[in-house]
């Protein structure tokens, strides 16, 4: 069974939606100040605007991974070396979102729990999914863990209404300017960016020449909510509390007073925000074991899974840093994006396009 | 063989997975009221009202005579984290997720609070949710000592007294939203213990005055009774408040609710001006006027009479703080931030020293919408005709 362009929009939504909530809002604060809604906006439409060239891309070699194409496109080895860095980024993102997802869990949840036990739940999990139905199984999961995590977050934009400034939101633009929005945006247009998986998953989707519309709805929608979280932020805590805070949305959560009853929801918003990030690194997972194993020539990639979940598991622990992720943001705004994400796409496209012109892939 | 292995998995899953966060609820020290103050010699104080469970069993004679929670105190040379101090003296771990109100004594908010602030947003056990005091003349350890009648726990009447903005637990965040910005300078509800009777004695706690602080978080004055609504008024933080006012032909009370401000300001070279709108609709509860409400030209005529007094009076409040304090508690220069962002930029800096310059001109309108069971006062029915 393949993916169907439904189940491919909520995979691409959800998995986006855990970065749109977690970390991408306070440090645009940060640069933006009380604009960040408009750099998050702008970043939705770069993410737009990069993401059709992926799938451009992807729709041009529809049976084939990324792997395989830029073996065709570039020879055995250029392909080959292409290929390995992509997964090397894959592997390293995938690692350092597995332990910064168990240090906020444990900072927030569990304080004694070891680190280790938390992200070795949570690598089973992946490794489970994996094995039992691959990407297909992943993608119903998302199907049903999608609508959960956007209900859940309207249900806390409601509750949060009473708790608003609107007048924090003010003055617009002339605190940042037009620099610190585009700058600002780049945070969250990188993370939108992480649609590039695309290029691996369109062998597995049922009809990859309708896939255009459900994946660029499903960066729409992260971005919608990542503009209305930021303007929840700020209008709770004002720019200076949102982005000192590390987690301004989990926080806002948190000041949820309902009627005096509707509290603490924050443990809910949590427990289902698992499932994106679930999602997320189980395509990952997904992912790496998939196109090592096309690498290295292996026929049953299965084999594959328990390594890579071991590799990713080990370099998660690796780093002492607390807040690592922070800093490999950087790494992945100024590095991985333009060249990972924008640049080669182009490459790719155009070196398919004098290689096939006019053929329809 | 399957079997075995998924048994002998579930085995290891048992010995490797103790519960490492397991916390029965008997286990935890719940932590409701903060204190902070600075002793004679210049020690801090960290004291912490620590609920007592047991003494929620006797609820049939009322309160007074159990207390319910244990006000325990440690002290530092500088300003340490003294929760270890705390942790010490108590049979349970500490649990912070419930802590409803903080307390600071006067002669610590005057020497300033910066260096105690951070505590209260690190900690991702504790919530933003949280009130805060400044206590009048007094120590904050005091507030968390009074037995309260009405509920277990002093910091959570205090809370709920916090009758003058409102804000309740939201104060914290609030004290913060305003020490990040420019165009406003923080200000805190006070509790004061004054006893008028016996009864009050240890019992009653007050909320009636607002301490103002400075940029560098230092408490530098404080306002009290009506001149403190009239401050909160003018920030927006009021919902509703008593008005008592003299008139030439006695005086009268009413009951404003739906409050609301409005401010709209104007920069002329170097003259800072703004107009302060307040507006809020009234329910007369006392008229010891001849004047019959229920006559439309007499209402009309006694709400302007009553919009021009409250509004002189509220100029003259603002003067005072302006002249005494020179501390934009309103939130002046936020407006101008909003109106004038390109000028703002030039005047953010050494706001502090235009403040006491602006010229604030204040209108109120006050609508009486409801004028109690009677129009005309009784004993005024016999006195006219």
């Amino acid at each position: 069974m393949k993916i169907s362009p439904w189940q491919l929009f909520w995979m691409f939504t959800t998995l986006e939606i855990s970065m749109s909530i977690w970390l991408t809002v306070s440090p645009t604060i940060e640069i933006a100040k009380q604009d960040a809604w408009i750099s998050l906006a702008v970043a939705g439409v770069i993410g737009l605007l990069v993401t059709s060239i992926l799938v451009l891309v992807s729709q041009r070699h529809s049976s084939h991974t990324l792997v395989e194409f830029t073996q065709r496109l570039f020879g055995k080895w250029g392909g080959k070396l292409i290929g390995t860095l992509y997964i090397l980024v894959w592997f390293s993102v995938s690692a350092d979102i597995l332990r910064i997802f168990s240090l906020f869990i444990r900072q927030y949840l569990f304080h004694e729990t070891p680190l280790w036990i938390i992200s070795v739940l949570m690598v089973a999990a992946m490794v489970y999914i994996n094995y039992a139905g691959s990407v297909e199984a992943i993608a119903r999961f998302s199907e049903m863990a999608g609508p959960l995590l956007l209900a859940g977050i309207l249900i806390t934009f409601c509750l949060n209404l009473t708790n608003l400034h609107p007048s924090l939101l003010f003055p617009v633009f002339a605190d940042s300017g037009v620099m610190p929005i585009l700058k600002g945006s780049l945070v969250n247009a990188s993370f939108l960016g992480e649609s590039m998986m695309i290029m691996m998953l369109t062998p597995f989707i049922s009809n990859s020449k309708k896939m255009l519309k459900p994946v660029l709805l499903a960066i729409c929608v992260p971005s919608l909510i990542a503009v209305a979280i930021a303007l929840m932020v700020i209008a709770t805590f004002g720019t200076n509390m949102g982005s000192a805070l590390f987690f301004p949305y989990f926080s806002m959560v948190r000041f949820i007073n309902y009627l005096e009853f509707v509290q603490n929801m924050d443990v809910w918003i949590m427990f289902i925000w698992i499932f994106s990030v679930f999602v997320k690194l189980a395509i990952y997972l997904f992912i790496n074991s998939y196109g090592t194993a096309q690498l290295l020539g292996i026929k049953n990639w299965k084999i594959m899974i328990g390594f890579a979940a071991v590799l990713i598991f080990s370099k998660s622990l690796l780093p002492a840093n607390v807040f690592g992720m922070l800093d490999y943001a950087k790494i992945w705004v100024t590095y991985i994006f333009p060249i990972f994400i924008v640049a080669l796409p182009i490459v790719f496209l155009l070196v398919s396009l004098i290689r096939k012109p006019m053929t329809p892939a | 063989m399957k079997k075995i292995s998924s048994i002998s998995w579930l085995i290891v899953l048992m010995l490797v997975s103790g519960c490492w966060d397991r916390n029965e609820i008997n286990d935890y020290a719940f932590w409701i009221g903060t204190a902070l103050d600075l002793s004679e010699d210049g020690n801090l104080e960290k004291s912490a009202q620590i609920a007592v469970p047991a003494g929620f069993k006797s609820t049939g004679r009322g309160g007074s005579d159990q207390r319910g929670n244990i006000v325990v105190t440690a002290s530092g040379s500088s300003v340490v984290d003294l929760e270890q101090q705390v942790q010490d003296k108590l049979p349970r771990r500490i649990f912070l997720g419930h802590r409803r109100a903080i307390f600071i004594g006067e002669s610590l908010a005057r020497k300033g609070i910066v260096s105690i602030m951070d505590q209260f947003t690190r900690n991702t056990d504790t919530r933003l949710r949280t009130d805060i005091f400044v206590v009048n003349n007094g120590k904050g350890r005091d507030v968390l000592e009074v037995n309260s009648p009405f509920n277990k726990f002093s910091s959570i009447v205090a809370v709920d007294q916090d009758r003058f903005c409102r804000l309740g637990d939201t104060a914290l965040r609030d004290v913060l939203l305003d020490i990040g910005r420019d165009g406003i300078r923080p200000s805190m509800p006070m509790v004061e213990i004054t006893a008028r009777n016996k009864q009050e004695k240890n019992q009653i706690i007050e909320v009636k005055s607002v301490a103002i602080f400075n940029q560098y978080l230092q408490m530098v004055g404080k306002v009290t009774g009506r001149e403190s609504l009239e401050l909160f008024w003018m920030k927006g933080v009021l919902k509703d408040q008593f008005i008592t006012e003299e008139t030439e032909s006695g005086n009268i009370a009413l009951y404003e609710s739906n409050l609301k401000k409005s401010i709209h300001t104007e920069i002329n070279g170097d003259r800072i001006k703004a107009h302060v709108k307040l507006e809020g609709i009234g329910r007369v509860i006392e008229n010891n006027t001849d004047i019959d409400i229920s006559d439309t030209p007499q209402r009309v005529a006694l709400e302007r009479t009553l919009d021009t007094m409250k509004a002189k009076q509220i100029e003259a409040t603002v003067k005072k703080l302006q002249g005494q304090y020179g501390q934009d508690v309103f939130g002046i220069g936020e407006e101008i931030h909003r109106e004038h962002p390109y000028q703002w930029k030039k005047l953010r800096k050494n706001w502090d020293q235009l403040f006491p310059s602006v010229e604030v001109t204040v209108t109120v309108k006050l609508k009486i919408e409801n004028m109690g069971g009677i129009g005309k006062r009784i004993p005024g029915i016999g006195a006219k005709e």
